[in-house]
């Protein structure tokens, strides 16, 4: 299924923070000093001009995400935007995303990020509340996270993201109301709001497990999920998946492409790629991702999944369905060769039938009430 | 040759080491060589090899030089040690001319031991005593014997202390056996008797006999003729086995061995038919035969309906192994069709159930169990109802009676009180109670048999810390105050939750079933109701809330496969649940009728 003409995106891991939060299950490490920054820098540009040579496919997206990218100097962002632009074909405009932590970033730093390229920001605020930041082990407090949004606006990034958490223990309609209110003041373009869902592995999840902060139920979740619909819809926001919020023309290219079920190239060490129907995850651990790096030596690759046509099909729908303007018939036909009512339509209708779907002419949707209740309708279209 | 021939079966109580006694006697006799030993021998089935128990051993002949000098042919025909199979057990006696009772040294004797032990006593049966395991630390060997001669009247002196693990004391069982339990007198010249203690079926060669011939002799080629079903077969193989099927020319009066003749279904040799000789039959069968009775019934439903011919198609194979199974099409309204299949007991209704999923790769449900009840209308007519849903209306109800049992329960006198207050909950009356040793006793009880289908034997052996032990026997029916419990889900009644209860109890029961189903239908996308009725009349309610939240809040390039897994864990936990109307119940909960502990 490999189309070399179809635009992909690409990801960039910088897996370093100050400091690892609390509900964090990312691969990332704390910083130690500038000089791994440095031989990280060095290894993400020595890994994209060495994949070059296989991705025929235009790039249409560059995504830094992490851990914390904003950790590189400006320079450094620079230069690995540089072999990007050296060794692949260049779709029109792209799409430049970098993760960023309230507190790790200045304006001059912003402004820098600007110049080298960077046109679009995702600031990871979570909350405005000190308790609730507090209670994440972030390493801000709401203060920080206005100072730096300041700093975005005043540095002329006209295409920013915030990221908000909620459902944290103790967190009332109020408080999450406060954060949306907060939030809308600063005039982002889009705005992420992830309900917590703690891993195992995660420190915030053992303290849940010994009792010691209690996560709220799913009623008090759904209506602070349901209040942020209605509260950004008023705002002028589209909501445009589950969790991600936009103006009109601002949804975040990159992620749409996950969405699409569309193929992607993962640079760095834990970066998942999904290139040619299968998933696959970079070398683990940065000592070796450096070291294999430097030498030459193959990276040691994990093939996650190998897919067939049909659980490719499957992953779109699963992941097209996650977006408001979900699965169109005819592009779905066109893209994988069946239709899908004619292989579907029980389950289709069943979730009709649930309220979970609605159907028009052209595609069909989740429901607004099913978003919350989404993986019902996800888990039976699974092969 | 009578003379130098013994036949014996071995009475013990699970885990008091009959299999591992069986494993010593084939090795000490040479029956098997080393290679082809391997541990409990003489047990046929996975399952039992499994859980560690013996439903019953194989029968085995062994060739045992004695220190006399001669050579004895041993026939070990073992008794299954569980109550639900008490009929086979008393045939499988009823071939014997000996018993060796096992006693494990420091547990003492078991209520079921000694039902056995007595109904071998009933049948005249020389008993040799034997205690067990007297090399563990625990092992009180001097206090068994005393309990085993207080208990049974053996003489304490001939009891041979052994460790079947170890190989202690086994030849001098071996030796006992000889020289204490008489050869069998049957006339060789007389008309064929033949008595069958076991059968099963073999794919190649049809319905297999364990067969003790009483008198008279059979050959290869013979025409038989079974005196209760009164069928003719042609034989096509008889033999011994040691422990290998060996073919022989002939059986002779006394002698033990199988035959095989072409027969199709295993319920044409039944257990305790007696065979004879179609050209010169016997006048009169060996005593004591029975049509064997389901006691329990439960209905057994595929979880996907589309697999109904395929357990039909299991259990017709089953039966033909499994002549006490039965079985007739059920009709759900809320798990399609199925079987409603009766047992012997719960012990085979769980063996059966496991085979069926195991042998047979199906996914079924089994309803709670059921007991046969037996119900006067008020026109005088009589019903017999082994399916709850199937009870008629009170308004035709005269009186209804439920079967009761007279259940012996051995305990250290330490938990008298307890073991009497749980009789007393399940609806039991007194009968006696009786000192075996000064430290051990015998409690009787009249009991509800629906009382002790449910948790009354777990809940003894958890009250009593394991060391209460538990036999009884169907006795009559007695008039009950009955009622239907209904369950209803979302207002519709769910045929298959429906439950007999006693109506002092009804209350507590159906709160105790709401509160479980609760807690285990999981939250569907819209609230569900539990209730539970008597009649018209809600007697408890409660609700499962409709489902707010199941949200992969974050899906991103790394996330997905991971994500996905957990989207196809729900899709398998799906196949775990039944739909009845629109709520989705797990299937383990047709069973929880049963489960429910309602003395908690």
């Amino acid at each position: 299924m490999a189309n070399s003409s179809a635009a992909i995106g690409i990801y960039i891991h910088i897996p370093f923070c100050l400091h690892k939060c609390e509900y964090c299950d990312f691969y990332s490490l704390p910083i130690t000093d500038a000089e791994v920054l440095e031989n990280y820098t060095r290894s993400i540009i020595r890994e994209l001009e060495h994949r070059a040579e296989s991705i025929k496919n235009p790039i249409t997206t560059v995504f830094l995400g992490g851990g914390t990218p904003s950790l590189l100097k400006p320079q450094q962002v620079e230069r690995i935007l540089a072999a990007v632009f050296a060794g692949y074909k260049i779709s029109g405009e792209l799409e430049i995303s970098l993760e960023t932590n309230p507190a790790t970033v200045n304006l001059q730093n912003i402004k820098d990020l600007k110049s080298v390229g960077v046109n679009r920001l995702s600031i990871g605020v979570q909350s405005f509340n000190d308790n609730e930041l507090k209670a994440l082990g972030r390493m801000h407090g709401g203060l920080e996270a206005r100072m730096t949004l300041r700093d975005v606006v005043r540095a002329g990034f006209n295409n920013y993201n915030i990221d908000l958490i909620y459902g944290l223990p103790n967190q009332t309609l109020a408080s999450w109301q406060d954060t949306l209110n907060s939030a809308i003041e600063f005039n982002p373009q889009h705005i992420s709001a992830y309900l917590l869902q703690l891993d195992d592995s995660t420190p915030m999840a053992q303290k849940v497990k010994t009792g010691t902060i209690s996560l709220l139920d799913d009623e008090a979740e759904a209506s602070l999920y349901y209040t942020a619909l209605e509260f950004l819809a008023e705002q002028g926001f589209h909501h445009y998946e589950i969790s991600n919020f936009s103006r009109p023309g601002y949804e975040c290219r990159h992620n749409l492409l996950y969405w699409q079920a569309r193929e992607y190239l993962g640079i760095g060490c834990g970066a998942v790629s999904y290139i040619n129907g299968q998933r696959h995850l970079n070398q683990a651990g940065v000592n070796k991702y450096i070291d294999n790096c430097r030498t030459g030596r193959p990276l040691g690759i994990e093939i996650l999944e190998t897919m067939t046509p049909r659980q490719m099909a499957a992953d779109a729908i699963i992941l097209g369905l996650r977006l408001s303007e979900g699965i169109k018939f005819k592009e779905f036909k066109d893209r994988f060769g069946f239709d899908i009512m004619g292989e579907h339509r029980d389950v289709i209708t069943n979730c009709q039938d649930k309220g979970l779907l609605q159907m028009d002419k052209e595609s069909f949707f989740l429901t607004k009430k099913a978003y919350f209740l989404s993986n019902q309708v996800f888990n039976q279209f699974i092969v | 040759m009578q003379n130098r021939i013994r036949n014996f079966s071995i009475i013990a109580h699970i885990d008091h080491g009959k299999s591992t006694l069986a494993d010593r006697m084939l090795q000490i006799t040479g029956a098997l060589t080393a290679r082809e030993m391997r541990e409990q021998f003489l047990d046929k089935m996975d399952l039992e090899r499994e859980k560690g128990i013996t439903i019953k051993l194989q029968p085995v002949r062994l060739n045992y030089k004695a220190r006399d000098g001669q050579t004895y042919i041993l026939n070990l025909i073992d008794t299954p040690g569980h109550v639900d199979f008490s009929y086979e057990v008393s045939r499988s006696l009823a071939a014997c001319e000996g018993a060796l009772l096992v006693v494990d040294a420091s547990q003492g004797i078991e209520a079921q031991t000694l039902a056995n032990v007595y109904m071998a006593m009933d049948l005249n049966l020389e008993i040799i005593g034997a205690v067990n395991k007297i090399d563990l630390p625990g092992a009180e060997p001097e206090v068994v014997k005393q309990e085993i001669e207080d208990v049974i009247g053996l003489d304490q002196q001939g009891i041979i202390p052994i460790s079947a693990k170890l190989g202690i004391g086994v030849e001098e069982v071996l030796e006992a056996i000889v020289a204490k339990i008489p050869p069998p007198q049957g006339d060789e010249k007389a008309e064929l008797r033949a008595l069958i203690f076991d059968s099963y079926f073999d794919p190649y060669k049809g319905a297999i006999s364990y067969i003790r011939v009483d008198s008279g002799e059979l050959h290869k080629g013979d025409m038989i003729r079974m005196m209760y079903s009164g069928k003719d077969f042609e034989v096509t193989e008889i033999g011994v086995l040691s422990p290998f099927m060996t073919t022989v020319e002939s059986l002779k009066a006394g002698e033990v061995g199988y035959l095989a003749a072409a027969i199709k279904n295993v319920a044409d040799t039944k257990v305790g038919d007696t065979v004879t000789l179609a050209s010169c039959p016997a006048s009169q069968p060996l005593s004591g035969y029975q049509e064997v009775k389901p006691v329990v019934y439960c209905g057994i439903f595929p979880i996907d309906n589309s697999d109904f011919e395929k357990l039909r198609d299991a259990l017709e194979k089953l039966k033909l192994n499994d002549s006490s199974l039965i079985y007739e099409p059920e009709s759900s309204d809320a798990l399609g069709l199925g079987f409603r299949c009766g047992f012997l007991g719960l012990l085979h209704l769980e063996i059966v159930r496991e085979r069926l999923e195991r042998e047979y790769d199906l996914s079924l449900m089994a309803t709670a169990p059921s007991v046969i009840y037996r119900i006067i209308l008020t026109d005088r007519s009589e019903e017999t109802v082994r399916n709850p849903s199937h009870w008629p209306d009170p308004q035709r109800i005269d009186k209804v009676m439920e079967p009761y049992v007279k259940a012996i329960i051995m305990v250290p006198n330490d938990y008298v009180g307890t073991v009497m207050e749980l009789c007393q909950d399940k609806r039991g009356s007194f009968i006696n109670m009786e000192y075996l040793t000064p430290h051990r006793v015998m409690i009787s009880y009249n009991l509800p048999l629906a009382e002790i289908l449910f948790d009354f034997f777990d809940s003894l052996k958890s009250r009593t810390r394991g060391y209460a032990s538990l036999d009884y026997e169907v006795r009559d029916y007695v008039v009950s105050d009955l009622v239907k419990l209904d369950i209803l889900l979302n207002g519709e009644i769910v045929d298959a939750l429906s439950s007999i209860t006693h109506k002092d109890k009804a209350y507590f029961r159906a709160r105790g079933l709401v509160e479980r189903l609760r807690k285990i239908i999981p939250r569907q996308m819209y609230e569900v109701s539990i209730q539970a009725s008597i009649g018209n009349r809600i007697i408890a309610r409660e609700s499962v809330k409709a489902m707010r939240k199941d949200v992969l809040a974050k899906c991103y390039g790394g996330d997905i496969t991971r994500k996905k897994k957990l989207l196809e864990k729900q899709k398998e936990g799906k196949k775990k649940m039944k739909q009845i109307g629109h709520v989705e119940v797990p299937r383990d909960a047709f069973m929880t009728v049963m489960e429910l502990d309602d003395g908690k």
